[in-house]
Formats: structure tokens, C-alpha cells, sequence
């Protein structure tokens, strides 16, 4: 019973044990090739990713110096008109004096208020919005009285938003146009912006 | 591993034994040896020059015996011991014997029938099989050749119902009786140097004698007679036929030239050993059933399942080379893809770089300078200039119309009501952000001067200029506030009553809202 046994055992042992060394050289080279295949394959994932940070990156850049050409000359001049950085309210008062004198407006009464912060959801790193609000009223001789003072002042100086604008007649006020009085009475007002850096804190 | 393919199946008489070697399905040669001491040696000789061949065995002998069981259907071990027991009792001393599945009962109990075939005193063969033992040769197994017949009949495409064969071999004529194309009974016949006619004589009496046994048997009646197939290879089969299609037998001639040019077996060969077509068929077909013991063909059943695991190791590699294979060509065609990435990020690089290095001189990033800009001038686009341009061109066509207050507000609220107060105004302009999308609207105090006391007329005029101000693209929605005739007030009088004094002018109010889509023009 041993001896066949023995004999049996002796006969598949070559198989067997070449089978088995079969399989397990098989299973390390497929487990060696999956692995390689994983890796390049993360390598690939990495170098497609930064590919497509480097073409992003390139794109803003290029987006970067359209944009400054463009818009550079435009900034500068808002610079100038005082839009960015500290009010010049006092400009604007001059810019008031010289419009009305321009077109021989008459008196032009006016008043500028506290500068406040302007809550906008602009937003601009460094930068925070503040809003001066001017009151204004003067007579006007006829409308276009009324387009020379508003169409003076955005010449030159900085950009504001108008609010809330009323021309009336004036009160027993009867046409003449040969006489100079004060047919419609004009008030309007407008908000002077400033954009400031927001490290410099402001006391309102 | 290739000698594998080697096979000897060996033709075993009570005289003689004969090997013929196939190598795949191809026939390379036979030899003869005479049972006796000298053919004994032989065979060991031609044994040892084919160590790895597999050996199958072909018996023609009269020491047999056939019998059909109809058995239960069952499966398994109780199959198995069904069968051993039914073996058992059917020949208890032979050592070669086996039971053939057949077919299985179209009845309801589905019964299995087996033809049990054994050798039943094979002496002769105990010196060949010890030759085999001893040379540790390949036995796949031992057959009786008539189990060969009805694959020969199958190849051959004769399957009456009842057919009987009747062939001259080696051994002797060997009559094969098959039912429906299945074995059911078979005889040998030794035939020892017989003149012709005496032969033809010997094929008549043996078909009589087998006629007789099968009828005793019922295996055949009167009514159905069986067809006799000769075979082409037979020189008396013309002679045979007619003696006995005279005798009232149903024969036929079986033309064997065909199978034997298809198997590319010599003409002269077979003709000398027409058992060769059996051996070829044995070569081609496999015979489940086996009538050597278990122990006989250990060592092929072991040379088969060493084999066998080669194959699957052989299998296994292979699969496995073609999967790593295909593995790393991937990884390599993706390194491929990495290395052109890579190439490409650096060129985007040095781009990035080389911009970067000539990019003008900025306080603040362009994006920012952009909102900055585009805020600075949608500041200024925003007047009410535009809206005094659009009454001004509503007014050319109503010149009894003047204008005595004009209100131009930027408000988020639609409902907005003249009345409310600008600081009202400025809050909720100031809420909704410089960003916001702000609706303008305009409030008109106008009055139709010259009024003659015609209502009607006023009504039209004023009319005629909302219908004016609606022509102009730019205004959302016109909402009168107040028309010439105020109809809120209480009218109290009497038609004899002298008509009051006429006002000199009627007093209207308009309000506009500009579309929000149209403000850049405003």
C-alpha cells in the first residue's frame, strides 16, 4: 500500500512542483507587470495634471497681459482723476466752480457729505470701495442747463454715480426768454466713489 | 512529451498478436508476432524501442461473451457498485470485462441499458499483457473489436435497424449483430485454410447458425429478417452475396476502398489485415468503456494526469507571459504618453516664463484692473440725461404738453412711489451695491395748457403721449399716475347750474420704467 503510494508520489512530484513554480513565477510577473502598469499610469495621471496647470498658467499669464495693455492707460488716468486712492473733493468743488463758469450757470449750491464705506460686492484685493455723497441745486435758465453741469463734471475728474435727480419749475416762475432768471430749479444727488487701499483704516 | 502522441494499438488473436504504430492520426507500420516464446521476446523488443507510446488493446478472440442489461438510472457511486455487482454476477472469474452504457429508455422510468461484454477465459493473452507489465508500458485500455463495429457502421453511413456484419479478419469471420446501430451480440468464427467454395460455404452456415441463435434468442423474428453487410475487402463477397441472397438473406455490400484511401491505409495492408480499418477507428474515436482492470492502466492513467498538469502549466504560462506582456506594453506606450506630456509641460513653461519676464510694469494684477475700469465706466454711463432725451422725443408730437416736474431715480424697487423720500431712495440704492442691476425711473408732472373745458380732448392728448413714450424701445413700462380727470373726487351739481369756471390748465402724472437691458443707452 506504501510502495505505490511512494511510487505515486514520486511521479507527480515533478509535475506538481512544476506547476506550482509555474504559477508563482506567473502570478509575480503578472503582480510585477500590474504594478508597472499602475505606476506609469499614476505617472501619467500627475504629468496630464500638470500639463494642464501649466497650460492654465500660461493662459492666465497671457489673459494677465492682455489685460494690463489693455486696461493699464485707462487705470492710470483713473490715478490721476483721483478714483483710486484719496479723495479730492476739493478737485471736484474746482471742477463745480469751473463748469458753472463755463456755461454761466447760476449759483450752484452744494454740499458734500461725510465719506462713508460703500458696501458693494465688487471686490478687488487690497481694495474697498467708499462713496462721498454730494448734494446739489441750482437754477437753471432751460434744460440744458441741467446736461452741462452733470455732462461738465465727468469730464476730468473722477466717476460718480447720480442718484436721484429733480428739476422743477421754479415757483411763480413764468417763461421769458428774454430775461435771465432762474425758469426751473435742479437738484440731484450724486455719490463721488474713491477706491482705497484697505489696509489704511478710516475713521467714519 | 511529444512521444505522447505516439500510439501503438495492438491486434491480439489466440495465435498471433499484431502492433500498428499511429503517430497522431497518421498510420506508420505494423508487425506481427506469433504467440509463442520467440514473439514474446519480440514484442518486449519492439515494446522497449517505444517506451512512451501508448498502448491500446484490441482483442479478437471466441473466449467472450455479450449480454444486455436494462439497469436503473442512476449516477454516481451507486452507479458504480450497481454495475461492479452486475459485473460480478455476469462473469465472476474474468479479470477483462466491462459494462457499455448503450442508450437510455425513452420510457418513464428512464432506465439505462448497458451491454456487459467480458473475455471470459483469456489465456492467451496473459502472456502478451506480462510482456506489457513488465516493460512498464502505457496500457490505455483493452477492447473487444466488435465494440469497434458500430463506429465502423456509423463511418461507413449504413444503419438499418437490424443489421448483421460478417467480415473475414485475422482471427477468423467475425458476425457482429447490431440493433438500431448498437452492439448487441457477436461470434468468431476461426477459419483455417479453407479452398473457396468451401469458404462461401462456411459464411452461409455461420449466417444460418447466428440466424437460428438470434430467433431462439428473440432478438430477431420471421417477419423482420436483418440485412447481411459484406465487406469489399473480402475476394468471396460477390460469391458469398449471392449464395446467400439465394438462401432468402437481405445482403449488402459494404465498399470499404473509400474509408480506407480517406485514412490513407494501404490497399495491400488492409487487404492482408483487414482488422486494420477497426484499429484506425479505435485510433479516431474514444471508447469509454474499458475491459482491462483499473490496475492495468495505473501507469497510463498517470503518465495522462502528468501530462495533463504539464499542459495546464504550459497553459498557465502562457496566459500569464501574454498578460504581462500586455501589462508592460501598456505601461510602455504610457510612458511613452508621459515623456510627450512631460516635453510639453516644459515648452508651456519656458512659454510661461519667457511671458512672465517681458510682462509690463503693473501696481495692481489685470483682472483687477479690469473691474476697476469696467466699474469706472459703467459708473458713468449711468444719467438722466437719457431719459430727458426720451420725453424730449415723446413731446414733439404733443406740444399742448408741458413738462412742470421732472424726478429721475435709480431704485431696486419697481413699486417705487414718487412721494418717498430721497434718502429712502439712497438707502436702497446703496443696499443693493453698485453691482446690482438698478432700475431707473422717471417721474413726469405734466399739464395740458389752453384747456378749452373739452375733457375728452385732454384725455386724448395725454394718451397720445404715453402712446409715444411706449414706441421708444427703452421704456419697460409706462404707469399713469394720476389723469387729467380726477376721478377719486366726489362730482356734485345740477344741469341748471351755470358751469363752473374752467381751469385754464388739467394736470397729469406719468411714471416711467426704463428697461434694465436699455441702460447702458440711458
Amino acid at each position: 500500500m506504501i510502495k505505490p503510494l511512494m511510487n505515486l508520489c514520486r511521479t507527480l512530484s515533478l509535475p506538481v512542483i512544476g506547476l506550482l513554480v509555474i504559477v508563482i513565477a506567473i502570478c509575480l510577473l503578472v503582480g510585477f507587470a500590474s504594478i508597472y502598469k499602475s505606476n506609469q499610469y499614476l505617472l501619467l495621471k500627475r504629468a496630464e495634471i500638470a500639463y494642464s496647470n501649466a497650460r492654465e498658467r500660461l493662459q492666465l499669464s497671457m489673459q494677465e497681459q492682455h489685460d494690463i495693455e489693455q486696461y493699464l492707460p485707462h487705470y492710470q488716468r483713473l490715478l490721476q482723476t483721483g478714483f483710486i486712492g484719496e479723495e479730492q473733493r476739493h478737485a471736484w468743488i474746482a471742477r463745480l466752480h469751473q463748469v458753472g463758469m463755463q456755461h454761466q450757470l447760476f449759483n450752484i449750491d452744494y454740499k458734500i457729505g461725510q465719506q462713508t464705506a460703500y458696501d458693494s460686492k465688487l471686490m478687488l484685493d487690497g481694495y474697498k470701495m467708499h462713496r462721498s455723497a454730494m448734494t446739489l441745486r441750482w437754477g437753471l435758465l432751460h434744460e440744458d442747463d441741467f446736461i452741462h453741469l452733470l455732462s461738465g463734471l465727468r469730464e476730468g475728474i473722477s466717476p460718480f454715480i447720480v442718484r436721484d435727480c429733480e428739476i422743477a419749475q421754479a415757483p411763480d416762475a413764468e417763461i421769458n426768454s428774454q430775461r435771465l432768471q432762474e425758469n426751473l430749479i435742479a437738484s440731484c444727488v450724486i455719490d463721488w466713489l474713491t477706491l482705497r487701499d484697505a489696509s489704511v483704516k478710516v475713521d467714519f | 512529451m511529444f512521444a505522447y502522441r505516439q500510439k501503438i494499438i495492438v491486434y491480439v488473436t489466440n495465435q498471433m498478436l499484431m502492433t500498428s504504430l499511429w503517430y497522431g492520426k497518421q498510420y506508420q507500420s505494423h508487425q506481427t508476432y506469433q504467440n509463442e516464446e520467440a514473439g514474446h521476446a519480440a514484442f518486449r523488443q519492439y515494446l522497449s524501442r517505444h517506451k512512451k507510446a501508448t498502448i491500446e488493446v484490441v482483442v479478437d478472440a471466441v473466449e467472450e461473451e455479450y449480454q444486455l442489461e436494462v439497469l436503473p438510472h442512476v449516477a454516481g457511486s451507486a452507479r458504480r457498485e450497481m454495475l461492479t455487482r452486475k459485473l460480478t454476477q455476469f462473469s465472476r472469474n474474468s479479470v477483462y470485462k466491462t459494462a457499455w452504457f448503450m442508450y437510455q429508455e425513452t420510457t418513464a422510468r428512464k432506465e439505462d441499458a448497458y451491454v456487459l461484454l467480458s473475455l471470459t477465459t483469456p489465456h492467451f493473452l496473459q502472456h502478451w499483457m506480462a510482456v506489457l507489465q513488465s516493460e512498464q508500458a502505457l496500457l490505455a485500455g483493452v477492447y473487444a473489436l466488435p465494440m469497434l463495429s458500430q463506429f465502423m457502421v456509423r463511418e461507413i453511413k449504413i444503419v438499418p435497424p437490424q443489421l448483421l456484419i460478417c467480415e473475414r479478419l485475422s482471427a477468423g469471420l467475425r458476425q457482429t449483430y447490431l440493433q438500431d446501430g448498437r452492439l448487441r451480440f457477436s461470434r468468431l468464427t476461426p477459419i483455417d485454410n479453407l479452398q473457396t467454395s468451401q469458404l462461401v460455404n462456411c459464411y452461409v452456415a455461420e449466417v444460418e447458425k447466428i440466424h437460428l441463435y438470434l430467433r431462439s434468442q428473440r432478438l430477431i423474428n420471421d417477419a423482420f429478417t436483418f440485412q447481411v453487410m459484406l465487406s469489399s475487402i473480402d475476394a468471396e463477397h460477390h460469391a458469398v452475396m449471392e449464395k446467400l441472397e439465394q438462401q432468402g438473406f437481405n445482403c449488402r455490400i459494404a465498399n470499404r476502398q473509400d474509408t480506407l484511401k480517406k485514412h490513407d491505409l494501404k490497399q495491400s495492408d488492409v487487404t492482408l489485415y483487414p482488422q486494420l480499418h477497426y484499429l484506425q477507428l479505435l485510433n479516431e474515436v474514444g471508447i469509454k468503456a474499458n475491459l482491462a482492470p483499473t490496475e492495468m492502466t495505473k501507469d497510463y492513467r498517470l503518465k495522462h494526469l502528468t501530462n495533463k498538469m504539464y499542459m495546464i502549466a504550459a497553459v498557465i504560462a502562457m496566459i500569464g507571459l501574454c498578460i504581462s506582456a500586455s501589462l508592460f506594453v501598456q505601461g510602455v506606450n504610457k510612458n511613452e504618453q508621459i515623456n510627450h506630456l512631460t516635453n510639453l509641460t516644459n515648452l508651456l513653461q519656458k512659454q510661461h516664463t519667457l511671458l512672465i519676464s517681458h510682462l509690463p510694469a503693473s501696481p495692481i494684477a489685470g483682472a483687477d484692473m479690469k473691474t476697476v475700469v469696467t466699474t469706472a465706466q459703467m459708473l458713468n454711463e449711468q444719467s438722466p440725461i437719457a431719459m430727458m432725451q426720451v420725453i424730449s422725443m415723446a413731446l414733439k408730437d404733443t406740444p399742448e404738453v408741458k413738462i412742470s416736474r421732472l424726478r429721475w431715480v435709480q431704485s431696486n424697487e419697481e413699486n417705487m412711489l414718487d412721494g418717498e423720500s430721497r434718502a429712502l431712495s439712497e438707502q436702497a440704492n446703496q443696499a443693493s451695491g453698485l453691482d446690482s442691476a438698478l432700475l431707473q425711473i422717471g417721474f413726469v408732472d405734466a399739464k395740458v395748457n389752453q384747456f378749452d373745458g373739452d375733457y375728452q380732448q385732454t384725455l386724448a392728448i395725454a394718451n397720445r403721449l404715453v402712446t409715444n413714450l411706449r414706441l421708444d424701445n427703452r421704456v419697460k413700462k409706462i404707469e399713469v399716475m394720476q389723469m387729467p380727470v380726477d376721478a377719486t373726487l366726489v362730482s356734485q351739481g345740477s344741469t341748471s347750474d351755470q358751469l363752473a369756471i374752467k381751469p385754464a390748465s388739467v394736470v397729469f402724472k406719468l411714471k416711467i420704467i426704463f428697461s434694465a437691458a436699455e441702460k447702458e443707452g440711458l
